[in-house]
């Protein structure tokens, strides 16, 4: 066992050994008596391995947003602005036509008030006439 | 802005389909340029707009918006030509004489000393393409032409029916009091 | 799914940590040189996914960071790349843990570079590729500093013996 931990140390301080013949030296250093300065200084390394630092979370990306969705977002706000102005607008220029259609009427039923006779009036005497014609018709024919 | 509407009104009167009577073109613009006649002309797509307010702002179940909606929709467009300050009689007169009398049928008649009002129609297809009016006394003149496809009782919305949503609040006052 | 940051960058924390301790030999300021460098790795991860060697870019960073670190308790020595290794000065807080000691004093004697490498070996287990690459030195930088540090060692340990 010494001679090859002794063969194993030549190499080593050549810089000549595997990773794998390192991890066997440091393991028969500690099936040994005696290399105690050795022992010490690989027993140091190997706390050093063993040290960690505490737990901590992965930082995410949780409020951050992707570039694009921010753009998208921008885009939407500003495609739905927009859609309420028009809407807006559209529903201003509707009032405006309403009101234009209104007035309009009111004209002529003012107008219209103002004759003494309804249009119902009228009407009825207008489907007399059109009954004296059909009936005139008919008279006819049946001459 | 004024030839805009100028060209716009000849145009969309040029192009009409059910041919506008020559006279009233010519009478409306005759009067197109001059300033002491305003003018109003609402389009089909007016109509369209004031229809689709209608919808929005009246309740599904009054039947008077209903009504009025109905008759929107069946008007295809409103020109006014209406002056104050004017010789009304007389243009009134002028009015009468550039009509083509064979297409226009009376509908009512309306003479007191101060003012002249009068409607026609014109049929096709025994409904109403045309409803004009026309007022005229001292000092005002008031031309108006609706153009679209409706019957007799569309027109009797307007003529008895006072309770249209917003007939109150567009009243013009001023045009025919006497 | 893994984003970058998550499967690269993060999982090198502990060994980071280490490197920092190496320098800086003080549990809660090498980890908080080692926060500092995984935050600035944080808001720099679009380049530093688009990086041939974001390891290596992380060691650096965390050695400056733990350096400055050092810088700002005491005054220190200029250490550059190349140059021997004066002093560096403890911080002025813990006791390392008797093992831990004599590693120290040892690696006290050897300039930077032979720390850095001789740490990855030793401590880490990474081969002379992933050394070369981590360090983005030549392999044979890396056998040649390895070679000096264990002869180093070599005679501080008989040095140690005869005492």
């Amino acid at each position: 066992m010494k001679e090859k931990i002794e063969a194993l140390l030549v190499k080593y301080y050549e810089g000549e050994t595997s990773l794998a013949e390192e991890r066997e030296l440091r393991k028969f250093l500690l099936k040994v008596s005696g290399f105690q300065e050795e022992k010490q200084f690989f027993l140091g390394l190997e706390v050093l391995k063993t040290l960690e630092p505490t737990e901590k979370a992965v930082p995410q990306a949780k409020g951050e947003v992707n570039l694009w969705l921010k753009i998208a977002a921008v885009i939407t706000l500003f495609l739905g602005l927009s859609w309420l102005f028009v809407d807006h607008q559209s529903k201003k220029e509707e009032a405006l036509a309403y009101a234009q259609v209104m007035e309009a009427f009111s004209l002529i039923q003012e107008n219209l008030k103002k004759g003494t006779t309804s249009l119902e009036a009228i009407q009825d005497m207008r489907y007399l006439n059109k009954a004296n014609e059909i009936f005139n018709i008919n008279h006819k024919e049946e001459q | 802005m004024k030839k805009w509407l100028c060209v716009c009104f000849m145009t969309l009167m040029i192009g009409s389909v059910h041919a506008q009577d020559d006279a009233i073109v010519r009478f409306f613009s005759k009067y197109m340029e001059n300033e002491n006649f305003s003018r109003v002309y609402i389009s089909p797509k007016m109509m369209q707009m004031a229809g689709g307010f209608l919808k929005s702002n009246v309740e599904a179940g009054d039947a008077e918006g209903k009504d009025l909606g109905e008759l929107m929709q069946k008007i295809r467009g409103i020109r006014i030509l209406s002056g104050e300050k004017v010789n009304g009689k007389g243009l009134f007169q002028e009015a009468m004489s550039t009509l083509n009398k064979n297409k226009y049928e009376d509908l009512m008649d309306v003479h007191d000393k101060s003012s002249n009002v009068k409607f026609m129609v014109r049929e096709e297809n025994g409904r109403v393409a045309e409803l004009l009016m026309i007022t005229g006394s001292e000092t005002d003149f008031t031309l108006l032409s609706m153009l679209g496809n409706f019957t007799y009782q569309d027109l009797n919305i307007l003529a008895e029916k006072t309770n249209l949503p917003g007939m109150n609040e567009y009243q013009s006052g001023t045009k025919t009091t006497n | 799914m893994k984003t970058f940051f998550e499967a690269t960058i993060w999982p090198l924390r502990n060994q980071l940590y280490r490197m920092a301790y190496l320098w800086i030999k003080n549990r809660s300021e090498a980890e908080d040189a080692v926060q500092e460098a995984l935050e600035k790795a944080w808001s720099s991860r679009e380049m530093l996914q688009r990086m041939d060697n974001p390891t290596g870019w992380m060691i650096r960073v965390v050695k400056n960071q733990s350096l400055q670190k050092i810088r700002e308790h005491k005054r220190w020595a200029v250490l550059g790349e190349g140059e021997d290794l004066p002093e560096v000065e403890e911080l002025p807080a813990e006791e390392s843990p008797p093992p831990l000691q004599l590693v120290f004093r040892f690696l006290k004697e050897l300039p930077e570079k032979q720390q850095e490498i001789f740490h990855l070996r030793e401590v880490e287990g990474l081969t002379y590729e992933e050394i070369s690459e981590y360090l983005e030195i030549s392999m044979e930088q890396v056998k040649v500093n390895l070679f000096r540090a264990r002869k180093s060692l070599q005679l501080f340990l008989t040095k140690h013996r005869e005492k």
